[in-house]
């Protein structure tokens, strides 16, 4: 009797205790959260609705945006000295996920995910591969906040005036380059990325499409394969013979510069500037957007995709004020209106959403460029460079240096790439 | 040296070979008027019609204004700081004809900018002054310090020693010998150590990115907001640039008059 | 302060007066210097205590070009700034009408923040984008690489240099003019001395306490080289800007190797004392 009376009671405590871990918004009201981002075109779009997130939770921001040197320089700086001062923040796991993980950086996300989430919010709604790109040991450590990729960029308008085709193959670029060169003096027939450090995001596609891979089938890291140096070759080449001058120096900015200006005919570039290409009206017009062209002997497309995150620093006093943050920013409502504005949302629900494909239709490169992130998402892969599981970027600088050698004609293809095997073994842990 | 036969002639070559001198200044100041796509187009525009937007942009849409006023406290405090602390190090280094103390003194500037980096951010948030202006002006004045001087230590080499001791036969002590009569005829020197210390403390960007708050951010870390990934806004970039670089500008104009020919312990030498 | 005939009345002292200057720089300077020091000795391992970055330092090709760059850099620079900056001081000196805004504008480029040199740097010199090379074409010259040139850009990257701090060197040398004494010309010209010999025989000795002051306070910054590289070309093509300076902060903010880059500022920040004290032993020399 008293065991029932007793249980009865238990169950009117605890009821009301279960209704109150009902998720609330507004539970972090009047608390102040630091949020650092890198300056990207995402965080250009989010700006003008951070407001929104305040007015919804009573969270208020302080942000901080910094171009991409300088906002490493200062995450490093806070984040080594275990500084509790910022509490979200950008990340590009294909960079530095393992690094930051290793060093304990990144909050695990995985307890609030489950107990301190929105009902609607979906996690599983986000693609999964790039989902998975932020796990390590079981450990979630940031969430995606856009799909992006290097896409092949062509000038509809010089190629009809030239008489050609748009390239099938990927071998066919430099002959391609030859014709428009022999017959439009006053345009570069292609432009890319030389700036060292910079060159393994266009150049990734080059050598998958070509067969070529960043690690012997045994898994060791090295550049000295054959198709791997066929594609570095087509790269180098490209840039050296058609490319404007200065091309060791240039990455996205001048690329994009030139691409805007109507100054070249063709370049591999981010998804991510489609829409300041299309700021000149002229572009709207002539500029065509499709994936890489595939390889002609092996068939193989296999463009590259990566993804920026957002991420809870583990030194961070206010984590779960800073998840409330991360889990509106990757909402599907937040994710549709950034989609508005050319960022191309993780989440297919979003993607494949009336007002998505509205926007989208509203011309033609733009449509194209849906096409074309769709495809990148379901074929792509986030690395270019040697395997390094902390030393990514060390990776991507060896790189850079073996096709700056290339541009500059200072050695071919294969002498570069293969000199440098040593280096990028000891790097690989 | 005032036998100049054609000042005229002489006022124009200066001119002309100043403005060719400062190209890249007058290109970042036009460049500023331009629309952020007219400013890396090709040919490049030299006739253009002027727009206040990226104007607008700085100081409507960013916290510019704020930064600015925060590179002005932190530079004037510094520069303070350092003056302080370098002017009678000065004058006993050169009194008693020491050498190493100079040395020390640039310790600080001896070291990559990025090696104090992390240890000084630890420091200031261990005692509760990470992103203060404390921090930015004790950082600062690491540069500001040795620069004056140094600066300052040919002018005090440069004074007899008999004016020194003509103020201790009249009973002064050292402290009063340096304010009453060594600096008055050495203010020149103090002149260039200021305006020196002060575009060094303004213009530094290292330690303010990695030491400023919110509220205390300087106008050229802020600067750098405007280069980024998808749109360097290159308008912006030298507006702000612009604005930058306007205080000290003025300050050496209001200054450099005072760089004139003929100091006064010409006239002691006799 | 030159010597005045020995006084029988005891000495001024005024040593307590760097005090609180060295007590600035050694409490600023201490933690830091420690700080790196024993992340350099951590080695990659983290706990024991190891000369293993030092000997990593020794036998790092990378190292031995940043150390050739950087002095080349330094030479370069550091040469065509004391001539030019001379050279300037002497043409405002002599040409008192030059004054205000045409003085203030030649001794502007030092103004500007060395970052702001690199951006415009960026644009004007770019080979395609640029009005560098749009003048040359003007002018009829073959358009030039710039900074996109493995061969010569560090020697453009010296020459931005200069044209920034040449005013710089030129109002130090300007000050140390201005102050020499008026009876040493005097007394030579009694003795016919004039123009190139007067300048070469007695300014430039006098000068020689001044232009050291401007050599060591460019020196520590040369040395130090990285803004406009930082900018412009991030130390490449290939390697041929990276300067020691550029490469320990590649180490330890893009590659994280914390341990390596703090042996690497260690042995940059001794390099530079060691100019230093070569300056200043140089100085105590040529002073009067």
């Amino acid at each position: 009797m008293k065991a029932i009376a007793l249980s009865a009671i238990m169950t009117l405590a605890v009821g009301p205790v279960l209704a109150q871990d009902a998720f609330d918004w507004r539970k972090h009201d009047g608390q102040t959260i630091n949020l650092m981002l890198n300056n990207t075109a995402w965080t250009q779009t989010l700006r003008p609705i951070l407001d929104q997130f305040t007015e919804k939770t009573g969270i208020k921001l302080r942000t901080e945006v910094f171009s991409e040197e300088q906002y490493r320089t200062r995450l490093n700086t806070l984040l080594q000295a275990k500084s509790s001062d910022v509490d979200a923040f950008m990340t590009l796991p294909s960079r530095e996920g393992p690094m930051f993980q290793k060093n304990g950086w990144y909050a695990d996300l995985t307890p609030f995910l489950k107990s301190s989430t929105s009902p609607d919010y979906d996690y599983e709604g986000i693609s999964k591969s790039l989902r998975e790109g932020g796990v390590f040991d079981g450990a979630i450590t940031s969430i995606p906040i856009n799909v992006e990729g290097p896409l092949f960029y062509w000038r509809r308008d010089v190629f009809e005036k030239c008489n050609i085709q748009k390239p099938e193959f990927l071998e066919d670029l430099p002959a391609v380059a030859a014709k428009i060169k022999a017959c439009d003096s006053s345009i570069y027939p292609w432009a890319a990325r030389g700036l060292r450090g910079t060159v393994g995001y266009p150049l990734g596609g080059f050598i998958y499409n070509s067969g070529g891979d960043f690690k012997t089938p045994d898994g060791k890291a090295s550049l000295c394969i054959p198709e791997t140096i066929k594609g570095l070759q087509l790269y180098g080449e490209l840039l050296r013979e058609y490319g404007p001058p200065g091309a060791t120096n240039h990455t996205y900015i001048q690329v994009i510069d030139l691409l805007a200006q109507g100054r070249v005919a063709m370049t591999n570039e981010s998804s991510g500037d489609m829409i300041n290409v299309l700021k000149r009206p002229e572009r709207v017009e002539d500029i065509g957007i499709a994936v890489l062209p595939k390889g002609k002997e092996t068939g193989i497309s296999k463009p590259i995709v990566i993804n920026w995150a957002v991420s809870v620093s583990n030194y961070s006093q206010k984590k779960d004020a800073a998840w409330y943050f991360l889990q509106w920013v990757t909402s599907k409502e937040v994710q549709a209106i950034l989609a508005d504005g050319g960022i191309a949302p993780p989440r297919a629900s979003v993607f494949e959403s009336e007002k998505f494909a509205k926007w989208t239709n509203e011309n033609r490169p733009r449509s194209e460029w849906a096409k074309a992130i769709q495809e990148i998402s379901a074929t792509g892969s986030p690395d270019y460079q040697t395997p390094s599981l902390t030393r990514t970027p060390e990776a991507r600088d060896i790189l850079s240096m073996v096709v700056q050698q290339i541009v500059l004609g200072q050695a071919d293809a294969k002498t570069a790439a293969c000199a440098v095997t040593e280096q990028v073994q000891a790097i690989q842990n | 040296m005032n036998d100049v036969r054609h000042p005229l002639l002489v006022k124009a070559a200066f001119s002309i070979g100043s403005l060719l001198f400062l190209f890249p200044i007058i290109w970042m100041a036009l460049s500023s008027f331009k629309s952020p796509l007219d400013v890396t187009a090709y040919p490049p525009t030299l006739i253009f019609s002027p727009t206040l937007e990226n104007f607008g942009e700085l100081f409507g849409r960013t916290d510019f204004l704020h930064n600015t006023w925060n590179s002005f406290v932190v530079a004037s405090g510094s520069t303070l700081l350092g003056l302080l602390l370098a002017t009678p190090a000065a004058f006993a280094i050169s009194w008693h004809r020491m050498s190493w103390p100079a040395t020390v003194s640039l310790f600080a500037r001896m070291a990559p900018g990025t090696l104090f980096l992390l240890p000084w951010f630890i420091m200031f948030s261990n005692i509760g002054l990470s992103g203060s202006f404390t921090a930015l002006i004790l950082a600062h004045a690491v540069i500001t310090m040795p620069l004056a001087l140094w600066i300052l230590l040919p002018y005090f080499d440069g004074m007899p020693r008999e004016v020194v001791e003509s103020g201790q036969i009249d009973g002064c002590g050292g402290l009063s010998i340096l304010v009453r009569i060594v600096i008055p005829m050495i203010y020149p020197g103090i002149i260039v150590a200021t305006i020196m210390s002060f575009v060094f403390s303004w213009n530094y960007f290292l330690f303010a990115l990695a030491l400023s708050g919110f509220e205390t951010k300087t106008a050229i870390v802020a600067s750098f907001n405007f280069i980024g990934e998808g749109t360097t806004n290159w308008g912006a970039l030298m507006a702000a640039a612009t604005v930058i670089a306007i205080p000290p500008l003025v300050l050496t104009f209001i200054v450099q008059r005072w760089l004139v020919a003929g100091l006064s312990f010409g006239a002691v030498k006799g | 302060m030159q010597d005045a005939q020995p006084q029988g009345q005891t000495a001024l002292s005024v040593r307590w007066m760097i005090v609180p200057a060295v007590l600035m720089t050694l409490a600023m300077v201490v933690f830091p210097l420690a700080y790196a020091i024993r992340l350099s000795l951590g080695g990659p391992g983290g706990a024991s205590v190891s000369t293993e970055n030092f000997q990593r330092l020794a036998s790092d090709p990378v190292f031995w070009s940043a150390l050739r760059i950087t002095f080349g850099l330094f030479g370069m620079a550091l040469v065509m700034q004391l001539v030019l900056g001379t050279a300037l001081a002497l043409l405002l000196n002599r040409y008192d009408v030059v004054r205000g805004l045409v003085r203030t504008a030649i001794l502007s480029p030092f103004m500007l923040p060395p970052v702001v040199v690199g951006m415009v740097a960026i644009v004007v010199l770019d080979p395609g984008l640029g009005a560098a090379n749009w003048v040359l074409q003007a002018l009829g010259l073959p358009p030039f690489l710039w900074l996109a040139s493995p061969q010569w850009s560090l020697l453009v990257i010296a020459l931005i240099d200069t044209w920034q701090w040449t005013p710089f060197v030129a109002l130090i040398v300007l000050g140390g003019l201005q102050s020499l004494p008026g009876r040493v010309y005097e007394a030579a010209e009694i003795d016919g001395a004039v123009g190139i010999r007067r300048f070469w025989h007695i300014t430039l000795p006098l000068l020689g306490p001044t232009l050291l002051t401007a050599a060591v306070l460019r020196s520590v910054d040369l040395l130090r080289f990285f803004d406009v590289i930082y900018i412009t070309t991030q130390g490449g093509p290939g390697n041929s800007t990276t300067t020691l300076n550029i490469y320990a902060y590649k180490l330890g903010f893009d590659f994280m190797d914390v341990g390596y880059a703090s042996a690497l500022m260690i042995a940059l920040a001794t390099i530079v004392f060691g100019s230093v004290l070569f300056f200043a032993s140089l100085r105590r020399k040529v002073a009067w």
